[in-house]
């Protein structure tokens, strides 16, 4: 399933979304990274049509919201940090009361991966920790047969058990290369290991979309004597830290670019990334 | 069917009664009550009141409670379950106008109570009936009391719901063989026709832009934020 978006803009009351373009491709895991009110929830609303497009395109395997609105949610599993199921409910009988309206929910899949998971169906949901209740929220969004997922800052909530079975159930997910995976979270270790496509924003505006790969074909971090980094292109280096021990710089890159054999050069993680750029405008 | 019979009654939620706006319009309602039931005086709890008050007053708590656990609003998963704008606009109205049913058959059991009072005629039932639609139509109001859009809407259901609760206080006192019943009867229908029908008319536009506004998730975050 794959997500077109073409110069998207949407306006909140005291927020921009605004003019992002990318295209993630099927079978692929997304990371959707930034700070806090970057936007990435707003996104993920546009994405999940809970918020209408203002301006730009928006398309989802091809449909848009406007026209084809119960196709693409039959389409789309989520899991978001609110609590979507009713508390006074058990976990079955929300995935079943839910589960009706869409055409591939699988009774027998949900009750196995609550199973899975180590969730008792006939507990009510209310009663449920907040890890549980997104364990429950990701058992269903995976019970009727889902395109893409849709995932907002799940992981921060999970044990480190349960993490590795998350990805692991993620990894499978995209496996036949026709299912895709947006995960929004601030926990970038998992998405250096596992995200093949990465959209940051900051403040509204977009600031990367593209491939992992392309990423990190893009940026370096560069270690050493602060006036050997000095020496490289000024506007190639985004930002620059010094230390009593030496400096730390992110740099744009090029295959052009030559660095001093005393630098290390290395792969900035998503971490690092986020933090220097971050920081980029601070004296 | 079997299903919004379902959703109605899980759609009843405690938690609305500390809402803000919930709480201005049930405490204005249970000050104006004991105050009027004061001023039209002579309760000097003879059966007859009793009953009275139980066909006619409580149905009309029972409606104004009921509308005021549930939301015409949809949970936040609803939005996100697969149905067409059709689908949800036509669920919403559904679940309205069932609603609507539910407390017309409350208010109807209650006329069933005094219908056997001889002093209940078929004027006063109607009466009786059609105050009590004119508040089993409302929703809750939802929003904040910071916007004046809100506030409007409250003042008009608090209008709305005295006017109708007076009325069916003096239909208590004609069942109850405590008043003279044509001119007062007819009074009361005047003051129908005059005032209370056309406030609940020019309420129509809000409860309807209201369910318009629940058909997307966006619209009715922007209604109840």
């Amino acid at each position: 399933m794959t997500i077109e978006a073409k110069g998207l803009s949407k306006k909140l009351k005291n927020f921009q979304l605004d003019n992002l373009s990318f295209t993630i491709p099927s079978g692929y895991i997304c990371g959707l990274i930034g700070q806090n009110g970057a936007g990435k929830t707003t996104l993920l609303h546009l994405l999940l049509g809970l918020y209408q497009v203002d301006e730009g395109e928006l398309l989802i395997d091809g449909m848009d919201y406007a026209g084809e609105e119960k196709r693409i949610h039959n389409e789309i599993g989520t899991v978001l940090t609110e609590e979507l199921f009713d508390p006074s409910l058990t976990l079955m009988q929300n995935g079943n009361d839910y589960g009706r309206y869409y055409d591939a929910y699988d009774k027998k899949a949900m009750e196995s991966y609550l199973e899975l998971f180590g969730l008792e169906k006939s507990k009510k949901f209310g009663r449920l920790s907040k890890g549980e209740k997104l364990k429950c929220q990701f058992a269903f969004a995976l019970s009727h047969d889902a395109k893409l997922l849709i995932l907002d800052e799940p992981t921060g909530n999970f044990d480190p058990e349960f993490r590795e079975q998350f990805f692991k159930i993620l990894k499978e997910f995209i496996a036949d290369g026709s299912r895709s995976v947006v995960l929004a979270t601030h926990l970038t270790e998992d998405l250096d290991r596992m995200a093949d496509y990465l959209i940051f924003l900051e403040k509204g505006k977009q600031v990367f979309a593209g491939d992992i790969e392309k990423f990190r074909d893009s940026y370096r971090m560069i270690s050493g004597e602060a006036y050997k980094i000095r020496l490289l292109q000024k506007e190639k280096i985004i930002r620059m830290e010094e230390n009593a021990y030496g400096a730390k710089a992110l740099t744009a890159h090029s295959r052009l670019n030559r660095y001093d054999r005393e630098l290390v050069v290395a792969y900035p993680t998503i971490e690092e990334f986020m933090y220097f750029y971050g920081r980029r405008k601070e004296e | 069917m079997k299903n919004i019979v379902r959703d109605y009654f899980r759609a009843i939620k405690i938690s609305r009664l500390g809402r803000e706006t919930n709480g201005l319009f049930l405490l204005s309602y249970f000050i104006v009550m004991p105050v009027l039931i004061g001023v039209t005086g002579n309760v000097n709890f003879r059966r007859e009141y009793m009953i009275a008050f139980t066909g006619i007053l409580l149905p009309m708590a029972l409606c104004c409670l009921d509308i005021l656990l549930r939301s015409p609003g949809l949970d936040k998963m609803m939005y996100l379950c697969p149905m067409s704008r059709e689908e949800r606009k036509k669920y919403i109205y559904g679940m309205y106008r069932f609603g609507v049913a539910v407390r017309m058959l409350v208010s109807l059991m209650g006329v069933c109570i005094i219908i056997p009072f001889s002093c209940c005629g078929l004027f006063s039932a109607v009466q009786i009936l059609l105050n009590d639609f004119l508040i089993a139509v409302m929703t809750a109001s939802e929003g904040s009391g910071e916007n004046d859009g809100t506030n409007k809407e409250i003042q008009q259901q608090i209008l709305i719901i005295a006017l109708a609760f007076i009325s069916n206080i003096i239909e208590t006192a004609i069942v109850a063989d405590e008043l003279p019943d044509f001119w007062v009867k007819l009074a009361l229908f005047g003051i129908f026709v005059i005032v209370q029908l056309p406030m609940s008319l020019k309420y129509v536009r809000y409860q309807k832009q209201k369910l318009d506004d629940a058909v997307y998730y966006e619209t009715w975050l922007r209604r109840t934020a």
